[in-house]
C-alpha cells in the first residue's frame, strides 16, 4: 500500500511546489501565495470539522478525527517560499505558521531558528510568542525574551512577556514531572519525544526557585502594565493577576481555599465537607 | 481517565479518601453524564467553563487536577495515573502512621 501511495503523495506535493518557483518573486505576491496555502489548509480542516459536527455516532467521529489535515504536506509547501527570500514579511508568515503547525520538530526548530533570526521585531510575533507557552524549551524561552526586547508594541511586548511567564511555570511542571520516578515509562517517552533532546536537558537542568521568582516578576509586570492587550477576549493584566493567585494562594503547602457548590442531584455541599479524608480534586467535563 | 479514576475509587474504598469532580458540563446534565460514564463519586456541577469555581481556582486547561491532604493543604497539582495514585497513597501511609 505505502509503496504505491507515496510516489503519488510526493508527486502531488511537488506539482504545487514547481509551480510556485516559475512565479514571480514581488513581496506582495509571495504574501498572497503564503496566505493561500494557510486558506487551503483552513478550507480542508472546516470540512472535516463540518462532518465531524454531523456525525450520527462516536464510531463515525473516531473515523473523522483521523482524517483531520496534518500540517506537514503544507510545512512542506511553505519552506521552498521562505528559502526564495528570508527575511520578509512573507517568510514572517509562513514561519510563524510552520511553528504552530509542523507536527516534526525539525520543522518547528527551523522555523523557530529563522524567527529568532530575521524577525523578533515583526508586529505578528505577539501571537507567535502565544503559541509556544506550551512547549517549553531554552529556544523558545530565548526568542520570547528577544521579542520582549524588541518589540514595537504594547500587543507583542505583553504576548511575549506573559508567553514567557506561561512557558516558564509550564517548564517548571515538565520538570517537575520528568523528576517524579512514579511516572509510567511510556508517558516519559512521550515526552522527550514531544519535547526533543535540548529541551529535556534544559528541563532536567532547570532551577525551580530562581525560575519561580522569574515567573512571579514576569506577571507582576504584565498585571501592571498590559491592561490594554487582550488576549482569547481577556486583558492580559487580569490573566497575569489570576495567575498571581494561583502562585500564591494555591501553590502546593497552602491550604485550598474552600468549595461550595450543588452536586448533580442539586444538593449542596463542601469541599471542606471532605476534611479527615485525602482528596483527589479533579476538574473535568465530558466534552 | 475516567477508568483509571473508577478503579481508584474502588481501590481505595475502605480508606479516608474522595475523589470530587468539578464538572464543566451543562449543570442539568451531570447526572445523565455521571450514569453514562459509571461516575460514582460527586462532583460539583460548575456549569459551562467551570462557571465560578474554575474561574476562583484560575483553571484554564482540562483536566486539572489537584490531591489535598485530610487537612485540606495542597499536596500535589496536576499529577496523572500512576503518580497520582502514588502520591494519594503516600499521604495515605503518613495519615495511618500518625494514627498509630
Amino acid at each position: 500500500m505505502r509503496t504505491f501511495t507515496t510516489p503519488l503523495l510526493v508527486a502531488a506535493l511537488l506539482a504545487p511546489m514547481l509551480g510556485a518557483q516559475v512565479q514571480s518573486k514581488e513581496p506582495g505576491d509571495r504574501k498572497a501565495r503564503v496566505a493561500a496555502i494557510k486558506q487551503e489548509f483552513d478550507a480542508a480542516q472546516n470540512a472535516v470539522f463540518e462532518r465531524y459536527q454531523k456525525a450520527k455516532d462516536d464510531a463515525e467521529r473516531d473515523a473523522i478525527v483521523k482524517e483531520i489535515p496534518k500540517g506537514g504536506a503544507y510545512v512542506a509547501r511553505l519552506w521552498p517560499i521562505v528559502d526564495e527570500a528570508a527575511g520578509d514579511d512573507a517568510a514572517a508568515d509562513a514561519l510563524a505558521w510552520i511553528l504552530g503547525n509542523a507536527e516534526a520538530r525539525a520543522d518547528k526548530n527551523r522555523a523557530l531558528g529563522l524567527l529568532l533570526q530575521n524577525h523578533v521585531g515583526a508586529p505578528a510575533m505577539g501571537d507567535v510568542c502565544t503559541s509556544l507557552v506550551y512547549e517549553p524549551s531554552p529556544k523558545g524561552a530565548e526568542f520570547l525574551e528577544k521579542v520582549a526586547a524588541a518589540a514595537k508594541s504594547d500587543d507583542a511586548r505583553g504576548k511575549a512577556l506573559f508567553s514567557l511567564a506561561k512557558m516558564l511555570g509550564n517548564a517548571i511542571e515538565s520538570s517537575t514531572t520528568l523528576a517524579n520516578e512514579a511516572i509510567e515509562p511510556d508517558q516519559r517517552k512521550r515526552m522527550e519525544e514531544f519535547f526533543g533532546a535540548d529541551a529535556i536537558a534544559w528541563l532536567r537542568g532547570l532551577d525551580h526557585a530562581k525560575t519561580t521568582a522569574r515567573v512571579e516578576q514576569l506577571y507582576e509586570e504584565v498585571a501592571a502594565k498590559f491592561t490594554g492587550v487582550e488576549l482569547f477576549g481577556t486583558p492580559l493584566a487580569e490573566q497575569a493577576k489570576g495567575e498571581l493567585f494561583e502562585l500564591r494562594t494555591l501553590a502546593i503547602g497552602k491550604t485550598a481555599p474552600d468549595i461550595v457548590g450543588k452536586d448533580a442531584d442539586g444538593v449542596e455541599f463542601k469541599l471542606s465537607d471532605y476534611r479527615g479524608k485525602v482528596v483527589v480534586l479533579d476538574f473535568w467535563g465530558e466534552w | 481517565m475516567f477508568p483509571h479514576e473508577r478503579s481508584l475509587v474502588a481501590k481505595l474504598a475502605d480508606k479516608p479518601f474522595a475523589l470530587i469532580g468539578v464538572n464543566s458540563d451543562e449543570a442539568d446534565k451531570l447526572k445523565a453524564i455521571q450514569q453514562k460514564h459509571q461516575i460514582t463519586w460527586r462532583s460539583f456541577a460548575a456549569g459551562p467553563g467551570g462557571g465560578a469555581i474554575a474561574k476562583a481556582w484560575n483553571v484554564s486547561g482540562w483536566p486539572t487536577i489537584y490531591v489535598l491532604d485530610e487537612n485540606g493543604v495542597i499536596r500535589a497539582k496536576n499529577l496523572r495515573d500512576a503518580a497520582m495514585e502514588q502520591k494519594v497513597e503516600q499521604l495515605l501511609a503518613a495519615m495511618a502512621a500518625k494514627a498509630k
